[in-house]
C-alpha cells in the first residue's frame, strides 16, 4: 500500500468520526471539556505503556481509559478521550507521519464509538452509578469490550497486512486472541475506574436523574465542576496505585521464576561438563518428566515441581569418583558402593530446599526398579514414589539415547521398546505408556511446530516498513521477495513434515511408532540406567 | 544502646503514650459518636491488622495502615486515637503471633505517636489558609439543595474542601506517616539489630515504597467512599489490597526458594571437591561479615548468593585438574543469565590474589569478603586439615594486606569471636534441655514400637 491508500483511508475514518461527533452533538448531548483532558492525559499515560507484539504491532492499556471514560463520560466525550490516543504516537514514539496519527486517532474513536453504543444498548449505566446498576452494567461491558476488540482486530490486521506484509491469519493465530482475555480484564478495570471517577466527580453537579445541569461550554458553575473533575482524578489515580503496585509485583514474580529456571538449567549444565557424555541430560530429562506429568493430567504447579526435581536428579552425582564414572569396564563390588550413594547424596540436598523437600524422595529413589531389584531402599511396585517412577523411565530412556563410555547410544525406536520390554521388571507399566503415547504425540506435532518456529524466525528479520520509503518502489519489490521466500520456506517445511509423518523411523523427526518394537535385539532385556551397574550385577 | 537507656527509653515512652491518651479523652465528644459506624471502624482495623507483609528484615508492615489513614481523614482526632488502639489491639490478639508480644506492644505507642501527629497535620492542612484562598463561605451561601433538587456548587465550601483540600491534605498526612513509620523502624531496627540508622534508613525507604503506596492509595479511596457506603460495604477495597500483599510475600518466598535451590547447586559442586558444605558455610558467614561492615541489604544479598556459588567454575573433568582462573570461569557461566550478571561480578574476583600496584580499586568488596571467608572455612573445616578457630585466623593474618584484606580479616575476627562468646554461654543450659528432651522422646518412640510389636 502507498501513502494514497492511507490518506484515503485516514479521511474516510475521520470524516465517519466528525460525522458521529455532529450528529451525537446536535442531539443535545454536552461534552464534559475538563473529564475529558483529564482522562484524555489517562489515556495518553495508558498508551505509552505496553508492549510490543510478535506480529509488529502494540499491545497497550489504552482501552482502561477509554472504557473508563465509556463509563463515566457520554458518548461523544468518551470519543474525543479516544482522539487524545493519537497523540502518545507523537509524544513517545516520535511518529510524524501525519496521516499515520490521523488513521489511528481516528479508528480509535469510530471503536470507541461503537463500544460506546453497545454498550449503552445493552443498559449499561454511565455517569450516575449505584452498587446495583454498576453490577449490572457488568454484562453490557463485557459485549462492549468484545466489540471493541474486533473492531480494533479488523483495522489492525488490516494495517498490518498492508503496511508490513503480515498475513491477517497469522495477526490473529499469533496475538489477536491472545489479546482478547486481556482486554476483557482491562475493560473491567476500566469500568471500576470510570464508576470511581463519576461517583467522586459528578457526584453534586447531578440531578437525581443522572443528568448533568452543565451545558457544554456556557457553564456558569465551572468552577466547582473543575474541583469534582479533580477530585475524580485523585479517586482514579488512588485506584491506579493499589493495582499497579499488584501488577508491579507480579511482573517481577515471573520474571524472578523465569530467572530461577533459567538458572538452575545453567548451572546443571555446568555441573556435567565434569561427565562430558552427560551433556544437557538433566535438561531434556526434565523435558520428558514435564511430559508425561501433562500427560498424566497433573497440576501445573506440580508439573512445575517435578520439573524442577527432574533437573536436579542428579545432584549427588558428584560423590561419585571420576575414575569410577569414566571405566569403560565393569565395576567391583566396591566401587558399585559409591555408585549407589549418588541417589542418597541428591535426595539429602534437595530436602534443604523448602519448595522441594517432599520432592527430595523422587531423587532418592530414582533407582528403584519396580519390582524391588534397584537402589538404595530396595522399594518395588508403588512403595516407590510416583515422582522416582517417572523420573526413573525418562532418566534411562534419555541414557539410552546418547552414548555412554559403556556401551554405544541406541535409537528412538529401540530405547522405547527396550522401556516396553523392562516395563513391570525395572519400570511402572503404566507410566511407560504414559510416556510412549506423550512421546507419539509429540511425533505429530513435531512438523507442524518445525514450520512454525521457522515461521517465527523469518518474522524476527526486519521487513522494511512503509514509513522509511524514500525510493519506494525498490524496496517494495525486496518486501515482496521477502514474503515469497516465507511462502517458499513453509511450503518446504510443509512437505519434509508431511513425508516424516508417512515414513515411520525415517525421517529426523524420528519419533517410533508402536509396532517397531519387533525388532529389538536380544540384549533388551538388561537394566538400563545412567550408571554402569549392569556390569557390575552381571559378574 | 546498652539495656539501661533501652529500659529508660521504654518507659519515657510508654508514660508519653499514657499522657496522649489521657489528653484525648477530655475531647471525644462522645454524644457524637455513632455506635455502629465507630464499632465498624474498630472492626475493620483489627481485621486488616491481622494481615501482615514480612520483610526479609525490618519490621512487618501491617495492611491496618489503610484503615487508619482513612480513619484520620474522616473522623476528629481524639475519636481516631482510640479506634486506632483497640483496632490494632483487638487485631494482634486475632493474628497469629510470631515474635514477643513486647515488640509489638512498643510498636503500638510508637504508632499512636505517629497517628496523633499524622492526624494534627491533617486537621492542619485542611483548615489553614483554604478558606482565604477560595473564599469558601461567601455571603450569600447556602448548603441546602435549591428548588430544583440540584445541588448548587458555586464557591460551596463542602465541594471545595472534598474535591481540592482533601487531596492535598491526604497526602501530606499519609507523607508525614511514612516519614514517622520509617524513622522509627530504622530507629528500631538500628538498636537492636546494630548498625547506623541513617544507612538503614533509605534501605528500608526502599522495601517499603511500592507496598506503602498500595495502601495510601487504598485508604483514600476508603475514604472518599466512607460517607456513601455501609460501613462493611468499603472492604471491597481491601480486595485489591489483599492481590498485593498476595503478589509480594510470593515475591519474597521466591527469592528464598532462589537462594536455597542455588546453594544447593553450589554444594553438588563441593561434593566433587570432597568438601561438601563449604559453600553454605561460606554463604552465611560472609552475608554476617557483611552486614558487620555495614554493607547495604541488597549487596548482602548478592555476596550471599555469590558465595553459594563462588566455586563453581572449580570443576575437574578428565584430564584438567582445577585449572587457573575457575572464578572467570564461573562467573562466565553465570553470565548467561541476566539475573545472576550483579553476583557473576562479585565472583569473578573473589579468589584471592596478591594485589598489584593501583590494581586495588577494581575489587568489589563482596568479592574480598569471599576470598577471605572462604580460606577461613577451608582451614578450620576442611575434612583433613582442620585448625582450631583463633589458630586459623592468625595463619591468615600473615598474609593480612597482602592476600587478604585487612578490614575485612579484623570483621571475620570479630564475628567469629561473637560467634563463639554467644555459642559458648547457653550451651550447657541448652544441651541440658536437649538430653532430657532427646530422653523423653526415645522413651515415648520407644513404647511406640512396643505397642506396634505386640
Amino acid at each position: 500500500m502507498d501513502k494514497r491508500v492511507m490518506a484515503l483511508a485516514s479521511l474516510g475514518l475521520a470524516g465517519a468520526v466528525g460525522v458521529i461527533l455532529f450528529l451525537t452533538l446536535a442531539g443535545d448531548q454536552p461534552v464534559f471539556w475538563f473529564s475529558v483532558v483529564l482522562l484524555g492525559v489517562l489515556v495518553v499515560i495508558c498508551e505509552s505503556l505496553g508492549e510490543s507484539m510478535t506480529s509488529g504491532g502494540r499491545s497497550t492499556y489504552g482501552i482502561i481509559a477509554l472504557f473508563a471514560a465509556i463509563a463515566a463520560l457520554n458518548t461523544p466525550s468518551a470519543m474525543i478521550v479516544a482522539l487524545f490516543g493519537a497523540f502518545h504516537l507523537r509524544l513517545f514514539r516520535h511518529r510524524d507521519d501525519p496521516w499515520e496519527l490521523a488513521f489511528n486517532a481516528a479508528l480509535y474513536a469510530i471503536c470507541t464509538w461503537a463500544a460506546a453504543a453497545v454498550y449503552h444498548a445493552l443498559g449499561g449505566a454511565s455517569r450516575a452509578f449505584t452498587l446495583s446498576n454498576s453490577l449490572k452494567s457488568l454484562l453490557p461491558l463485557l459485549v462492549a469490550a468484545a466489540v471493541f476488540w474486533a473492531l480494533n482486530t479488523l483495522a489492525m490486521a488490516a494495517a498490518l497486512r498492508w503496511q508490513k506484509g503480515v498475513e491477517p491469519v497469522d495477526f490473529l493465530k499469533s496475538d489477536a486472541f491472545r489479546l482478547l482475555p486481556n482486554q476483557i480484564i482491562y475493560a473491567l478495570v476500566g469500568l471500576a475506574m470510570g464508576v470511581i471517577y463519576a461517583q467522586n466527580a459528578f457526584h453534586e453537579v447531578l440531578d437525581p436523574q443522572g443528568n448533568m445541569v452543565l451545558d457544554a461550554l456556557g457553564n456558569p458553575i465551572i468552577l466547582g465542576s473543575i474541583a469534582e473533575s479533580l477530585r475524580g482524578l485523585f479517586a482514579v489515580l488512588s485506584l491506579t496505585a493499589v493495582l499497579g503496585v499488584a501488577w508491579y509485583f507480579s511482573g517481577k514474580n515471573i520474571e524472578l521464576l523465569e530467572a530461577y529456571d533459567r538458572s538452575i538449567e545453567v548451572l546443571v549444565t555446568h555441573l556435567e561438563r565434569r561427565e562430558p557424555y552427560l551433556d544437557g541430560h538433566a535438561v531434556r530429562v526434565a523435558g520428558y518428566t514435564a511430559l508425561i506429568a501433562r500427560q498424566m493430567r497433573f497440576p501445573l504447579y506440580e508439573v512445575n515441581r517435578l520439573r524442577h526435581a527432574a533437573l536436579l536428579h542428579d545432584l549427588g552425582r558428584p560423590a561419585i569418583p571420576l575414575d569410577v564414572l569414566l571405566q569403560p569396564s565393569a565395576l567391583s563390588e566396591e566401587e558399585f558402593e559409591k555408585v549407589k550413594m549418588h541417589p542418597l547424596e541428591g535426595g539429602s540436598r534437595l530436602e534443604e530446599v523448602e519448595y522441594l523437600s517432599d520432592m527430595a524422595e523422587a531423587v532418592r529413589h530414582h533407582h528403584e526398579y519396580y519390582d524391588g531389584g534397584g537402589y538404595i531402599d530396595h522399594l518395588s511396585g508403588d512403595t516407590i514414589p510416583l515422582s522416582a517412577r517417572i523420573i526413573a523411565v525418562v532418566d534411562a530412556y534419555d541414557s539410552m539415547m546418547n552414548r555412554r563410555p559403556w556401551r554405544e547410544a541406541k535409537g528412538p525406536q529401540r530405547a522405547l521398546a527396550e522401556l516396553r520390554e523392562n516395563s513391570g521388571r525395572q519400570f511402572d507399566p503404566e507410566i511407560v505408556e504414559h510416556f510412549i503415547a506423550a512421546m507419539e504425540e509429540v511425533g505429530r506435532r513435531e512438523g507442524e511446530a518445525a514450520i512454525m518456529a521457522q515461521e517465527a524466525a523469518a518474522y524476527q528479520q526486519p521487513i522494511p516498513e512503509l514509513r522509511e520509503e524514500k525510493g519506494g518502489r525498490r524496496r517494495t519489490k525486496r518486501r515482496e521477495e521477502m514474503l515469497r521466500e516465507r511462502r517458499e520456506a513453509r511450503e518446504r517445511l510443509e512437505r519434509e513434515a508431511i513425508r516424516s509423518l508417512e515414513e515411520p523411523g525415517a525421517g529426523d523427526t524420528g519419533y517410533p511408532q508402536a509396532e517397531n518394537g519387533g525388532e529389538v535385539p536380544g540384549g533388551a532385556g538388561e537394566p538400563q540406567g545412567d550408571s554402569p551397574e549392569g556390569g557390575g550385577e552381571a559378574q | 544502646m546498652n539495656g539501661k537507656r533501652l529500659n529508660a527509653l521504654r518507659y519515657l515512652s510508654v508514660g508519653m503514650f499514657l499522657v496522649v491518651l489521657g489528653a484525648c479523652i477530655p475531647f471525644v465528644k462522645w454524644g457524637d459518636l455513632d455506635p455502629a459506624r465507630t464499632f465498624g471502624l474498630v472492626a475493620i482495623v483489627a481485621f486488616f491488622e491481622t494481615w501482615r507483609i514480612q520483610f526479609p528484615w525490618g519490621r512487618p508492615l501491617r495492611l491496618g495502615m489503610a484503615a487508619v489513614l482513612c480513619i484520620i481523614a474522616i473522623r476528629p482526632l481524639p475519636e481516631v486515637v482510640f479506634v486506632f488502639l483497640l483496632g490494632s489491639l483487638l487485631g494482634r490478639a486475632f493474628s497469629r503471633v510470631q515474635h514477643s508480644g513486647k515488640g509489638d506492644f512498643l510498636h503500638i505507642v510508637q504508632r499512636t505517636y505517629i497517628v496523633a501527629l499524622a492526624g494534627l497535620v491533617y486537621q492542619l492542612v485542611s483548615n489553614i489558609g483554604w478558606d482565604f484562598a477560595w473564599n469558601a463561605y461567601p455571603p450569600n451561601y447556602v448548603l441546602a439543595p435549591t428548588t430544583e433538587g440540584i445541588y448548587f456548587t458555586y464557591c460551596n465550601p463542602v465541594v471545595l474542601h472534598r474535591a481540592l483540600v482533601f487531596p492535598v491534605a491526604f497526602l501530606t498526612m499519609a507523607l508525614v506517616f511514612y516519614v514517622g513509620e520509617m524513622l522509627t523502624s530504622s530507629l528500631e531496627t538500628a538498636m537492636y539489630m546494630g548498625g547506623n540508622w541513617r544507612v538503614i534508613l533509605p534501605q528500608h525507604i526502599r522495601q517499603t515504597f511500592p507496598i506503602y503506596l498500595a495502601i495510601t492509595g487504598a485508604g483514600a479511596l476508603m475514604a472518599l467512599y466512607f460517607p456513601r457506603l455501609p460501613w462493611f460495604n468499603f472492604l471491597i477495597f481491601f480486595i485489591p489490597l489483599l492481590l498485593v500483599r498476595l503478589e509480594s510475600n510470593r515475591d519474597k518466598e521466591l527469592d528464598e526458594r532462589y537462594f536455597q535451590t542455588m546453594r544447593v547447586i553450589g554444594d553438588a559442586f563441593d561434593l566433587s571437591r570432597g568438601i561438601p558444605g563449604h559453600s553454605g558455610r561460606v554463604s552465611n558467614l560472609a552475608a554476617e561479615v557483611a552486614r558487620e561492615m555495614g554493607i547495604s541489604a541488597e549487596e548482602t544479598r548478592n555476596i550471599r548468593y555469590a558465595a553459594a556459588l563462588h566455586d563453581i567454575g572449580r570443576i575437574e573433568s578428565e584430564g584438567e585438574r582445577e585449572a587457573p582462573g575457575h572464578a572467570e570461569r564461573g562467573a562466565e557461566v553465570m553470565e548467561q543469565v541476566a539475573r545472576l550478571r550483579p553476583i557473576a561480578h562479585i565472583v569473578r574476583y573473589s579468589h584471592p590474589v596478591v594485589e598489584e600496584e593501583g590494581g586495588a580499586q577494581r575489587i568489589p568488596t563482596g568479592s574480598k569478603i569471599i576470598g577471605v571467608v572462604s580460606d577461613y572455612d577451608l582451614l578450620t573445616n576442611h575434612p583433613t586439615r582442620r585448625l582450631p578457630l583463633q589458630e586459623a585466623l592468625e595463619e591468615m593474618n600473615v598474609e593480612r594486606g597482602k592476600l587478604y584484606d585487612s578490614i575485612v580479616l579484623r570483621t571475620l575476627s570479630q564475628v567469629v569471636e561473637s560467634q563463639a562468646r554467644a555459642r559458648r554461654r547457653p550451651e550447657r543450659e541448652i544441651s541440658q534441655r536437649a538430653r532430657v528432651l532427646e530422653e523423653e522422646e526415645l522413651k515415648e518412640s520407644l513404647e511406640e514400637i512396643f505397642r506396634e510389636e505386640e
